[in-house]
């Protein structure tokens, strides 16, 4: 039962266990949600129904991973390595946190629309084939299922007009960058006959033609675009800004871990051979990610728009954290990956909580004195940040740690540099922020009364924090884990050629 | 490796340098005088009514969108009866999977009429 062979009918169905399931379950929410769609009941009914839809995906993917389930012979379509199970529990548990995070938002705010938490399911469908994808055509429809679903998303808060602009920026440049990931595919497809990880790996050790460069070349810009790495950045802070809060940590979560899980594994089981060809490229765009990223963090007076940028920047991180191509860098791509996620989205639930209804800008400034009304939600923000900026003892920390340490081991210096230059200039952000709740004097008696946090949001950001600090002094067995997941992406030995 | 290309160059060369011939051929030998009915906008020889740009209900959008969704989806089964009969082996498979296929459609169907997307008023 552990070796599943992808090319008969039954090992790829077993091989889409944890992906059928949650679409077998997301069509039931959406019949449930044809019937009852009125009021807030039956859209905290949809969420709770949708929770569990994800666990039970989650059990699949656990249990696929225990169980050590893998591939006969090279893996037609789907992966079936630690990889791809270690990225997929990522994926779910942010959607199952964000679904929780967003049951009272949407009553707040009067976004009574239950096919909310389809299209979040929907969503994950698309970032799990992401993940376990080895096909260049797999990875593509993908990430079209994740991309539809969340453009829908960020322009679910329809009557305000910044949502509505989100929604029609992310779409028109969301297409743009999937033509551009659709050529590079038609170009190496054109160079080498195969769509297939392990097989272009094959095709292309002795060297790349000229045209599957070119492809790699227009993969690496499509990619760019899902990741909001500078140069193509451009959408993101106005789609983030624009979305509702808990749409907007999904997205800066879920779609860029899919994103980077998939960029990962094509950089590193397709295309390893030619590392000397996209390792510049990826060098470049880190650096230009971190320092831009960074620096327009600074001008910001938005606290969503902060945290907007602090997000393109940390694709920077994790770029950096891509070009090595080892197991090492794989791995610390994996382990910062989840310190980010994990950060951010708590970022965006306590945001979400600290909203008015209807003016949605939180000023940096209008956090002054939240400590002293609000003091777990202040500090829990205020160790979130922390995390982010990479302070000792947190686990942005530790993620940082790691990925300057397997950049060090290739040899390279200007990188490491970068990440350290990049989170230097992120104090200038971060702690204003933190200095303003702790150190200032709320303005008005009735300040911070609107903020108001669900039963399930203080849980998840609890949890978050919780996590926050124990990996940060107890990082061993989560980067063991880590490393041993990427040290499965290594190129499979084609034995047979396949027609 | 490109030569088998080269036709193909060859003919968007021509093609572009045609277009600019006749282009500039037009515009060198022709004499213009303008007069306003000669500016009017051409509509089969009546007289042009209205503005062209009218807004349209919204409804018309969602109907043809929801069309073109199912047309494509019905359009999806011809590749797939061409496959069922060349994959003599794999029939059952085959046929449990465009029941899926289907079973997903109806869901979307249902939903779309439930949710009223279906009323004209």
């Amino acid at each position: 039962m552990n070796a599943l062979d992808t090319t008969t009918p039954i090992g790829a169905t077993l091989a889409l266990l944890p992906e059928l399931l949650l679409t077998g379950w997301s069509l039931v929410v959406l019949l449930v949600v044809a019937w009852r769609h009125e009021g807030e009941r039956d859209s905290r009914f949809a969420g709770w129904l949708s929770f569990a839809g994800i666990l039970l995906s989650l059990a699949a993917v656990l249990g696929m991973w225990h169980g050590d389930w893998h591939s006969e012979g090279i893996a037609h379509m789907v992966a079936l390595d630690s990889f791809r199970y270690a990225s997929a529990t990522l994926i779910l548990l942010l959607a199952g946190a964000s679904t929780l995070l967003s049951l009272r938002y949407l009553g707040r705010q009067r976004l009574l629309a239950p096919e909310y938490y389809p299209l979040i399911l929907f969503a994950t469908i698309g970032m799990l084939v992401m993940a376990a994808a080895t096909d260049l055509i797999l990875i593509f429809l993908g990430l079209e299922v994740m991309s539809v679903a969340v453009y829908v998303l960020s322009g679910f808060d329809r009557y305000r007009r910044s949502s509505a602009e989100a929604a029609l920026k992310y779409f028109l440049i969301g297409a743009f960058a999937s033509s551009f990931l659709l050529y590079g595919i038609a170009l190496i497809w054109g160079a080498t006959g195969q769509t297939n990880l392990s097989l272009i790996a094959a095709q292309l050790a002795g060297g790349a033609p000229t045209m599957a460069s070119l492809g790699l070349g227009l993969l690496l810009i499509g990619f760019g675009f899902k990741v909001s790495a500078v140069p193509f950045h451009m959408w993101a802070p106005d789609v983030y800004d624009g979305a509702p809060t808990p749409v907007t940590g999904f997205m800066a979560t879920g779609v860029k871990a899919a994103a980077f899980v998939a960029l990962v594994r094509v950089l590193d089981q397709g295309f390893i051979a030619q590392a000397h060809q996209w390792q510049p490229v990826i060098g470049v765009l880190a650096v230009a990610t971190i320092l831009v990223g960074n620096i327009t963090a600074l001008a910001q007076e938005s606290l969503k728009r902060m945290l907007a940028y602090s997000s393109v920047a940390h694709a920077g991180y994790l770029l950096v954290a891509a070009w090595p191509g080892t197991a090492f860098g794989s791995g610390a791509v994996l382990f910062y990956l989840a310190a980010y996620c994990v950060t951010t989205l708590a970022s965006f639930g306590i945001l979400a909580a600290i909203e008015h209804v209807g003016s949605r800008t939180v000023l940096i400034d209008d956090l002054e004195g939240l400590f002293s009304k609000r003091p777990w939600g202040a500090t829990s923000l205020a160790v979130c940040l922390l995390s982010l900026l990479g302070f000792p003892g947190t686990f942005g920390f530790v993620g940082k740690w790691y990925i300057i340490s397997s950049v060090l081991r290739e040899g390279s210096w200007i990188l490491p540099v970068a990440v350290a230059v990049g989170s230097l200039i992120s104090i200038g952000y971060y702690l204003p922020v933190i200095t303003a709740m702790t150190f200032k004097p709320e303005r008005t008696i009735d300040a911070h009364r609107q903020v108001a946090f669900s039963r399930a949001g203080k849980a998840i950001v609890a949890m978050a924090v919780l996590l926050i600090l124990l990996f940060g002094v107890w990082p061993t067995a989560l980067l063991n884990s880590a490393v041993r997941s990427a040290r499965t992406l290594a190129p499979q030995a084609v034995v047979t050629e396949v027609p | 490796m490109l030569q088998p290309y080269v036709p193909i160059l060859l003919l968007i060369v021509f093609v572009v340098a045609n277009a600019a011939m006749f282009i500039a051929l037009s515009h060198l030998l022709s004499s213009t005088r303008r007069t306003a009915v000669k500016i009017a906008p051409y509509e089969s020889g009546m007289p042009v009514l209205g503005d062209a740009r009218e807004r349209v209900s919204l409804k018309f959008y969602l109907v043809a969108m929801l069309f073109i969704i199912f047309d494509i989806e019905v359009v999806f089964m011809v590749p797939w009866a061409v496959a069922f009969q060349q994959l003599a082996g794999l029939r059952g498979l085959l046929l449990i999977e465009m029941f899926v296929f289907i079973l997903i459609l109806a869901v979307g169907y249902v939903y779309v009429w439930k949710r009223g997307a279906l009323e004209w008023d």
